[in-house]
This record gives structure tokens, C-alpha cells and sequence, in this order.
């Protein structure tokens, strides 16, 4: 029989030929079939070809080696029909470059921004830099509107504290409400610097090319391409990322994004970051803060490659996107953009911040008769658990309890340690620099972007996977990965002196 | 092609430069930050006692300056063959070093509030040279390359249909 064939490479042109040899044994399928093109099909995995054959008598034999034969390849060279796929087009254009003359290449705006922002060597490195200037926007420049609410509310509490008579009454707005609220407030501008940066990114066309250039690195890790978009969206909010996964289309994945989804850090955590980060880091608080949001990226991609090798197995579900044309951003739609979702954020300061901090006041003055907030049951609970944390460098009790309360929002994380400390903005940045050195600081942001995610998104979890034994496992993974990678920090920052 | 061949060199020399300041911001964020806080390699010029440009200790905004300086490398060989590749690195790597040229002078407007508006103590000293850094010096030297993507636009590109 000639055999008219192109060459895949040598091994798995081997790998043909063993196919080959086995099929030849069944005459049927020599008579119906060019058996070089069927032993490709089925090294490829494809389902049709598999169905057409299944009937011959030599099936189950053939299917085992090509299985094996499939896997070995599979480990040295990726998944065989994006290798097939490939080595064809590459003889295509081997075949093209002597038959076609080419006429001058003329492209649309589009398609040159993605020749680059789409290039396999360039592409994340780019992605990775503009992150770095969606950061540097964040922190720097909105740091004069920081400071000038913080001055707002450090005269706000004064103010109260001098007009009020009744001692307990003003202790409650201005240590109480003031200054728990008023430190969470003061990063209004840090949220929505951050929303107005990634609505242009968004409005551009940029965030997805982002889900196609991480499509290829997610898929190594064991994540569909469709899981990109709601761990994207993870950035912004982790409850609407969640609610988005139920565009994944099989369940494993779907549960595995979900699984993953809160080590994206949202940006409930960034006033914690942008806090601790400008208190201990300085000049250097955007990188740190861009460290932390790579630190999340990067224990999803590892903890989903392995909840899929442990939980799941199979292999993701691929990518599938038609990319829009590059847009100049309208700025009022861009403005749009970020007000809808940083009022989420003044909203819930309205709220749940705000009842969490008076609830926190409240516990801090109970039992009624105490001389000092550490006699209060805020103040007991706090030394009953700082052993637990004090291996992290955490030595206060009020950083526990800061923690603890941080499972109802994460903004309460700083609200809490405002109103332990009597102090917002730059007189709590000193108080910052006292309790933590840069090692522990750090272990805290981490800490912060790794345990628990708050109460709604425990609620969403439990929703979306209808699984308590899932919602559990999020919440304990969570909270023993958060000690984990707190402890290595602390641990390597020791080691160099941080 | 005379003129291709000119800015080809041109967008290479202003890559190396690029790439160069790139370094020297990794190299100072890195000695700074583990070996000698006092650490400060610069080239730059004195003008009125300060160091313009100041490259940063910054590892991050060094590797910034690094893949701008490496794309406009790569865009300068193309450029010179009039490839629509080196045009692309060209448009994409302008952008970037433009983006980042604001992003520096929005910083310096905030810092500039800082210290004359706000009177924050911590920017008592802050003076306009200090935020001269590399990203905003060099910017303004790519007028030519910008002008010349300008120009051959219509030679490389095509309207965009929705």
C-alpha cells in the first residue's frame, strides 16, 4: 500500500506508523478507509472517528495503544489536536511561501495593536506592566485625595470629642463611628481610581485580549479558558464573579473556578493594602500592592492545577472568543463605569461597615465597668487567640480581632484597627509602623488576601455549587493556605532582615 | 527608504537608552532594597544641583522602561525593512511610553498638591526636578518616531469595518 504523507516529526510520525500497522490487520477498514489519515484521527482523539470504528473486531486493541501511545506524546508535546493543528498550518505556510506572492500587508488599527498585545513572548510581560500602571494610578495619584478626607475626619472626631459632653456618647461617634468608618472612607478615592483604571482598560478592548493571552497559561494549570473571565471580574468583586461562572460550561470547571476565585483579590482588600503597604513600604507601596494581586494570580493558578489533579481530573473546556475592535475609551461612560461600582463600595460603608464598627465599639466598652478595652469581651477574645497568630508576627491582640472581624467584609479589617487605635490615615500609618515590621506587614496583606472571604461570598459559594461540603472546603483551605503562606513570609523575611 | 532607514536607527538609539535606564532603575530598587540603602547609580545631567534624569529605585518601573526599550528594539529592525511588524512594535511601544508619561506627570501633579496645596509634612522638600525621572525625559525624544508612524499610517493601515 503507498502511503502519500507529510511529516509530524519523528516520534509521532513512529507513533502513526505503529497505529498504521495495527489497523491493516482488519481488511474492512482497509477497504473503507485511507488508514494513514484514520491512524491520525484517532492519535488526535478524535470522538466521530472513534464511533466510525468502534465496530471492528481489532478495536479495543488498537484504542489501547493509541491511548498510551497519546499520553506519552501528550507529556512532551501538549494536548495532540492543538500539536496537529499546528504542524498542518506550518506545512500549509511551507507550501504558501513558494506559491504565493505576497502583496504589501495592510492591516486595521486593531490588528496592529494585536500583533503585539496578542504576541506569545510579549504579550503577558505587557499585561504585567500595565498592571503596574493601573497600580501606580491607584496609590500615587489618588494619594492627595486620601490625605485630604483623612484630614476631613481626623477634624471630624476632634470636633465631636470637644462639642460633646456625654463621654461614653462621643467616645461612640468619634472613636466609635468617625473613626472606624472615616478609615475605611478614606480610600474611596484609592476604589475608584482603581474602577476608573480598569474601566478604560475594559471600554478599550484590552481586557479581553487579557483572557486570550491568559487562556494558554490557565489551560496548563487545569482552568478552562472560560473560567478567565470570572476570575477577571474577581478583581472588581468576587460575589459577581462567582455568579458569573455559570457561563462555565462543564461542572467540574465550574466548581473549580468558583474553588479559586477568592485568592483574586477584590477590592474590599485594597484599602488594607494601600494602609499597610503606604505605612510600612513608602515609596514603594504600588509594587508591593501589584506583588500581592500577582500573589493571589499565582496560588489560584497552583491550587487549581492541583484541586484539578486531586478532585476533578479531565481537562478544561477551551476558549472560544471573538475579540471586539480597540476603542478610545468614552470618557463618560468610563466615569460611569467606575461610579456604579465604587458606590457599591460607599454603600456598604454606609451599612455593613458602619453596624460592624459600632457593633466593635459596643463589644470593646462590654462588660459594663471596665477600665481598659483590653478587659472587654473584644479584648478577651483578641489574647485568648493571639498565640495562634503571634508565630506571624502578629504581637497585638487587636490584629486577630481585626481579622476575625474581616470575615464579615474585609474593609472592616481597617475599620476595626481604626477604631482600636483612635486614629485614620496618616496617624494611623505611624501606628501601623510600630505594630508590624516590614516581613510581618507583609504577612498580614497576604494573610488578608488569602483567608476567609467574606460573608457574602461564602453565601454566593454555597449558592452556586449548592454543596456545603464545597463552601466549608473554601473556608478552611482558605484559612490554612492564609497561615501557611503568612509563615513563609515571615519566616524568608526574617532570614533577610525584614 | 532613506528616511525608514533613518528612524530606524533613531527608534534603535532611543531603545538602547530606554533599556539602559531600565537597569539602572532595577539595579538601584534591588541594591537599595537588599545590599546598600544609600545605593544610587545615575547617568544624568546636573541641572541646578539636581540629577535630571533621576532614575528611580523601582524594580517594577524599571522592567516598565526595559519592554518599552525592547519592543522599540525590535520595532527598529522592521521599521527599517518597512515591515508591518516593526510598524506595530513601533505604534504599541509609543503608546506605552506615552500612557507611562502621563502616569508620571499625574504623580507629579499629586505631588505638587501634596506639598503647596495640602502642606503634607512628609513633601516638605519635594521640588519639581525630583519627579523628572527617565519615562518623563525620553517621552518627548520620540516626536520623530510618533510623527513618522503618524505619516505612514495611511501606507501600513486600513479602515476598520464593524
Amino acid at each position: 500500500m503507498r502511503r502519500y504523507r507529510f511529516s509530524y516529526g519523528k516520534e509521532v510520525d513512529d507513533a502513526i506508523d505503529k497505529i498504521f500497522s495495527l489497523l491493516l490487520k482488519d481488511k474492512d477498514l482497509v477497504k473503507k478507509y485511507n488508514l494513514n489519515w484514520l491512524a491520525i484521527k484517532l492519535l488526535e482523539g478524535d470522538e466521530e472517528v472513534k464511533e466510525r470504528v468502534k465496530n471492528s473486531l481489532i478495536y479495543q486493541d488498537v484504542i489501547k495503544v493509541v491511548e498510551k501511545l497519546r499520553e506519552k506524546l501528550e507529556e512532551k508535546y501538549g494536548d495532540m489536536d492543538v500539536y496537529f493543528a499546528d504542524k498542518r498550518y506550518d506545512i500549509i505556510s511551507s507550501i504558501t511561501r513558494y506559491i504565493i506572492k505576497k502583496r504589501k500587508e495592510v492591516l486595521t488599527f486593531s490588528d496592529i495593536l494585536d500583533k503585539v498585545f496578542l504576541n506569545k513572548y510579549i504579550g503577558i510581560p505587557l499585561f504585567i506592566s500595565l498592571m503596574w500602571v493601573v497600580f501606580q494610578f491607584t496609590f500615587s495619584v489618588a494619594a492627595p485625595f486620601v490625605d485630604a478626607i483623612d484630614t476631613f475626619f481626623t477634624f471630624l472626631a476632634d470636633y465631636v470629642n470637644l462639642t460633646i459632653k456625654n463621654k461614653l456618647l462621643a467616645s461612640l461617634v468619634a472613636d466609635g463611628i468617625i473613626n472606624g468608618v472615616g478609615s475605611v472612607l478614606v480610600f474611596v478615592p484609592n476604589i475608584f481610581f482603581l474602577f476608573f483604571a480598569m474601566s478604560i482598560l475594559e471600554d478599550s478592548g484590552y481586557m479581553a485580549r487579557v483572557a486570550f493571552i491568559m487562556d494558554k497559561i490557565m489551560r496548563k494549570f487545569g482552568l478552562g479558558g472560560r473560567s478567565v473571565i470570572p476570575l477577571l471580574l474577581g478583581f472588581g468583586c468576587n460575589v459577581p464573579a462567582i455568579m458569573t461562572t455559570r457561563t462555565v460550561p462543564t461542572k467540574e470547571d465550574r466548581i473549580l473556578t468558583i474553588l479559586v476565585n477568592p485568592l483574586i483579590s477584590c477590592s474590599a482588600r485594597l484599602p488594607v493594602y494601600v494602609l499597610i503597604g503606604g505605612a510600612l513600604f513608602a515609596s514603594n507601596a504600588g509594587n508591593v500592592i501589584l506583588s500581592l494581586y500577582l500573589l493571589g494570580i499565582t496560588l489560584a493558578l497552583i491550587l487549581a492545577y492541583v484541586f484539578r489533579k486531586i478532585f476533578f481530573g479531565g481537562k478544561p473546556s477551551p476558549l472560544i472568543l471573538e475579540l471586539p475592535h480597540y476603542l478610545v475609551p468614552n470618557i463618560r461612560t468610563t466615569i460611569l463605569h467606575m461610579w456604579e461600582r465604587g458606590r457599591m463600595f460607599v454603600r456598604k460603608a454606609g451599612t455593613i461597615i458602619f453596624l460592624g464598627v459600632v457593633l466593635i465599639w459596643l463589644f470593646s466598652h462590654l462588660p459594663p465597668g471596665i477600665n481598659s478595652v483590653e478587659d472587654s469581651f473584644v479584648g478577651i477574645f483578641g489574647k485568648t487567640i493571639l498565640p495562634i497568630f503571634q508565630p506571624l508576627g502578629f504581637n497585638d491582640w487587636r490584629i486577630p480581632v481585626s481579622l476575625s472581624v474581616g470575615f464579615v467584609a474585609k474593609e472592616i479589617v481597617i475599620g476595626s484597627l481604626g477604631q482600636f487605635y483612635g486614629a485614620t490615615g496618616e496617624e494611623l500609618n505611624q501606628v501601623m509602623q510600630q505594630i508590624f515590621t516590614p516581613a510581618s506587614a507583609y504577612a498580614f496583606m497576604a494573610f488578608t488576601l488569602i483567608y476567609i472571604p467574606c460573608l457574602a461570598t461564602i453565601a454566593v459559594i454555597k449558592n452556586e455549587t449548592g454543596s456545603y461540603k464545597w463552601t466549608l472546603f473554601t473556608i478552611v483551605y482558605g484559612l490554612v493556605l492564609a497561615y501557611f503562606v503568612a509563615l513563609l513570609v515571615v519566616t524568608i523575611g526574617g532570614l533577610i532582615g525584614g | 527608504m532613506k528616511n525608514s532607514k533613518i528612524i530606524s536607527i533613531y527608534t534603535a538609539l532611543i531603545s538602547i537608552v530606554y533599556i539602559m535606564y531600565g537597569f539602572i532603575e532595577v539595579i538601584n530598587g534591588v541594591a537599595q532594597w537588599y545590599i546598600r540603602p544609600d545605593f544610587n547609580l545615575q547617568i544624568s545631567l546636573i541641572i541646578n544641583n539636581y540629577q535630571i534624569p533621576y532614575a528611580v529605585a523601582d524594580p517594577f518601573a524599571g522592567f516598565v522602561l526595559i519592554i518599552i526599550g525592547c519592543m522599540m528594539l525590535y520595532s527598529s529592525k522592521g521599521l527599517l525593512n518597512e515591515e508591518i511588524d516593526g510598524f506595530s512594535f513601533a505604534v504599541v511601544s509609543s503608546i506605552f511610553s506615552a500612557v507611562l508619561f502621563i502616569l508620571y506627570l499625574l504623580i507629579m501633579f499629586a505631588n505638587f498638591t501634596e506639598a503647596h496645596i495640602l502642606l503634607n509634612d512628609d513633601y516638605k522638600d519635594w521640588v519639581f526636578y525630583n519627579d523628572l525621572n527617565p519615562a518623563i525625559v525620553l517621552f518627548p525624544l520620540l516626536t520623530p518616531l510618533i510623527y513618522y508612524i503618524n505619516a505612514k499610517k495611511g501606507y501600513y493601515m486600513k479602515k476598520e469595518v464593524n
